[in-house]
């Protein structure tokens, strides 16, 4: 039978226990179990001839169904499930399934299972809680579309400084890289990445945290890939919302296989929005990405560069439900070639069902 | 001149010991930190994460508030899910055992007073940001203030047995006080004949029970809701049919909304009210937080009968 049959009995299952269950129907009374459920929606329109070949449709890009709850007197756990939409059909998968204590080691956390890599901004981050609808093209390309998770063993270290400063290092399988469904090969080297993050307070209302990411992964084939990041966010609270987001991540990536040249792009992207009241948001994200190691037949260099432009209007009519307009305007150049262009639409909306757990900085 | 520098070293070393064997505190809200500044006296040093122009529903998590959990004996939350949105981050992101929920350096006091608006029946989000424990500003009564006091106090003691009659006695002061003095603003609010007002968010409600005023109808048409055109109509209807003279607006919202109701009501006076101590420069205390109150319903009043 195909997966996709046991994944959706699994939906059927899991919704029918939710909205059947005497846990769910009141207070989980003392075990302090708490679910909820994102609904993520998403259209992508072409716009204009050059277009990039978007659907023109609206549809469920993923239903995200979590549970958390403290497991006893030091862990707490977490399940998140995620039916996405693949080749017209939604395939419930498990997407995070970890324990984790902050009461073990003293300064210390410690995260068990399979989890969203703590590296970067938007990889620490669900998809739904990004202040944007897509993700830029540099993160396609680096860590796929959601963003990396992966089963191991993360530590963080909160430095016993006057000043913020935490060093967050982890270990994962790495047998895949990105989403998939096959089962991968065993690397060279697993995935093992660190980050090492800190935070400011410019005044009562305004912070800005900032970030120095690493990564290594040697494949089955012995490519090895390394990835080394800066990522950046500074918001001004202006009482009940942010009326100022700065969010910055650049990326530098290395693929070295066993025998060959190595390949190096950098990327990133600068997203400034302006929050005008609780509930009306404007944003422009300017995304870069480039192939530095681009080379002609004879060897010369081929200077190239990728570039969008995403302006994004946000409605949220309360934490728990948010609508966004996007326009995605994005450029390709590279030597020798003409420049071309995709113009597209893109339209969210999303809402959550239940108690979400507290949200980082 | 050695011996000068050696004075020095002594007196930063008995000056870091005072400072280090004083009880490090960390209060969500300024209320509380005023109350256990009194109640603590020399022996505590006590933060709040929220200012007092901030509104503790809305605050973030960030890392600067973990350093300092990092370091607190002691963490006073209000509770009754003022800050149900951040603290538990901000808690786990300290890392210090000793004041996560349920040891022995937390303290909710949102379980040692009577709480108010408990919501009776099914409640969902469509009711807005409603707090299934009950109306969370607890501390804008200065009765249930003299309480909290009295279990800051036990809680302190607990943490410092040899300053636990101390702790105890100014908490008995501090609990006198506020019975005495709410008898005064009783008095002085009974004087000025306001019967009912309208708020913007539900901040107020146990400032305005204990002195017997009703609050006729709030801007906000949900909690955390901002005013809709369709409401302010109603909010109107319902003041003119009230009688309503005075509109409190908690000093975090903007008043634009509550002067664009009084341009439609005859007699009807606005006032931007501090709803947390350090909500303004000159409220300092918790006494000078609810004296505030009363001098503002009194000079409402007073303006309005010169208006007659």
């Amino acid at each position: 039978m195909r997966p996709a049959f046991f994944s959706n009995l699994l939906t059927v299952f899991i919704f029918g226990f939710c909205t059947h269950s005497p846990l769910f129907a009141d207070a989980p009374g003392g075990t302090g179990l708490s679910t909820f459920l994102s609904v993520d929606m998403v259209g992508e329109l072409n716009a204009g001839k050059s277009s990039n070949g978007a659907r023109d449709a609206f549809e469920i890009r993923e239903v995200e169904l979590s549970f958390f709850s403290p497991v006893d007197h030091l862990f707490e756990g977490m399940v998140n499930l995620a039916a996405h939409r693949e080749d017209g059909q939604y395939v419930l998968e498990l997407h995070e399934a970890f324990a984790s204590t902050s009461k073990l080691i003293p300064y210390s956390k410690i995260k068990v299972g399979q989890y969203f890599l703590g590296i970067g901004r938007l990889n620490r981050f669900h998809r739904h809680d990004w202040p944007f609808i897509s993700a830029p093209q540099f993160f396609v390309n680096f860590f796929d579309d959601e963003g990396l998770s992966d089963t191991g063993l993360e530590y963080s270290f909160l430095a016993p400084l006057p000043i913020f400063m935490e060093l967050t290092a982890g270990v994962t399988n790495g047998w895949v890289y990105g989403h998939t469904h096959s089962e991968g090969a065993k690397p060279k080297a697993p995935m093992h990445y660190a980050r090492l993050g800190s935070f400011f307070d410019l005044n009562d209302t305004l912070g800005m945290a900032a970030g120095l990411n690493y990564l290594n992964r040697r494949d089955d084939s012995g490519l090895d890939m390394q990835l080394i990041g800066i990522d950046f966010v500074a918001k001004n609270n202006a009482g009940s919302y942010s009326n100022m987001l700065v969010q910055l991540e650049l990326w530098h990536s290395q693929l070295k296989p066993e025998v060959g040249a190595k390949t190096r792009a950098l990327g990133g992207y600068l997203f400034p929005q302006m929050g005008f009241s609780k509930t009306v948001f404007f944003g422009c994200r300017l995304d870069y990405y480039s192939v530095l190691t681009l080379e002609d037949a004879l060897g010369d260099e081929i200077s190239n560069a990728d570039y969008a432009i995403v302006p994004t209007l946000t409605y949220k009519s309360s934490e728990f439900a948010s609508f966004k307009l996007a326009y995605n305007y994005k450029v390709y150049t590279q030597d020798s070639l003409n420049d071309r262009y995709e113009r597209s639409f893109e339209i969210q909306a999303n809402y959550l069902l239940g108690a979400h757990p507290a949200h980082e900085f | 001149m050695n011996s000068k520098i050696i004075a020095f070293i002594c007196f930063c070393g008995v000056w870091s010991t005072s400072a280090l064997a004083k009880l490090n505190v960390l209060t969500t809200i300024t209320d509380l930190k005023s109350i256990v500044e009194e109640v603590g006296g020399k022996e505590v040093k006590v933060e709040s994460f929220c200012r007092g122009s901030q509104d503790a529903h809305y605050l973030e998590a960030k890392p600067s508030y973990m350093i300092k959990t990092n370091r607190a004996d002691l963490v006073i939350a209000n509770g009754l899910g003022l800050e149900g949105a951040w603290l538990p981050k901000v808690l786990a992101g300290g890392r210090n055992t000793n004041v996560m929920q349920g040891m022995k350096g937390y303290f909710d006091v949102g379980t040692l007073v009577k709480v108010l608006e408990v919501p009776t029946g099914a409640i969902s989000r469509a009711d807005g940001d409603v707090h299934p424990e009950g109306n969370p500003h607890i501390t804008l009564d200065p009765i249930r203030v003299g309480e909290i006091a009295m279990g800051i106090a036990k809680k302190l003691g607990e943490l410092e047995p040899k300053h636990a009659a101390a702790f105890m006695q100014r908490a008995t002061n501090l609990k006198a006080r506020m019975e005495a003095k709410t008898k005064e603003w009783q008095k002085r609010i009974a004087a000025t004949e306001t019967k009912k007002v309208v708020t913007y968010h539900k901040f107020l409600s146990y400032f305005l029970d204990r002195f017997g005023i009703e609050t006729a109808a709030v801007l906000e048409p949900f909690p955390g809701v901002p005013p809709t055109a369709r409401h302010i109509m109603e909010v109107i209807k319902t003041s003119q049919k009230n009688g309503v003279e005075l509109i409190l607006v908690e000093n975090y919202f903007d008043d634009s909304i509550a002067q664009r109701v009084a341009r439609d009501l005859k007699s009807v006076r606005v006032s931007s009210v501090p709803v947390a101590v350090e909500g303004r420069k000159d409220i300092k205390t918790i006494d000078s937080l609810y004296e505030n109150l009363v001098l503002t319903i009194e000079g409402d009043a007073k303006a309005l009968r010169a208006k007659r």
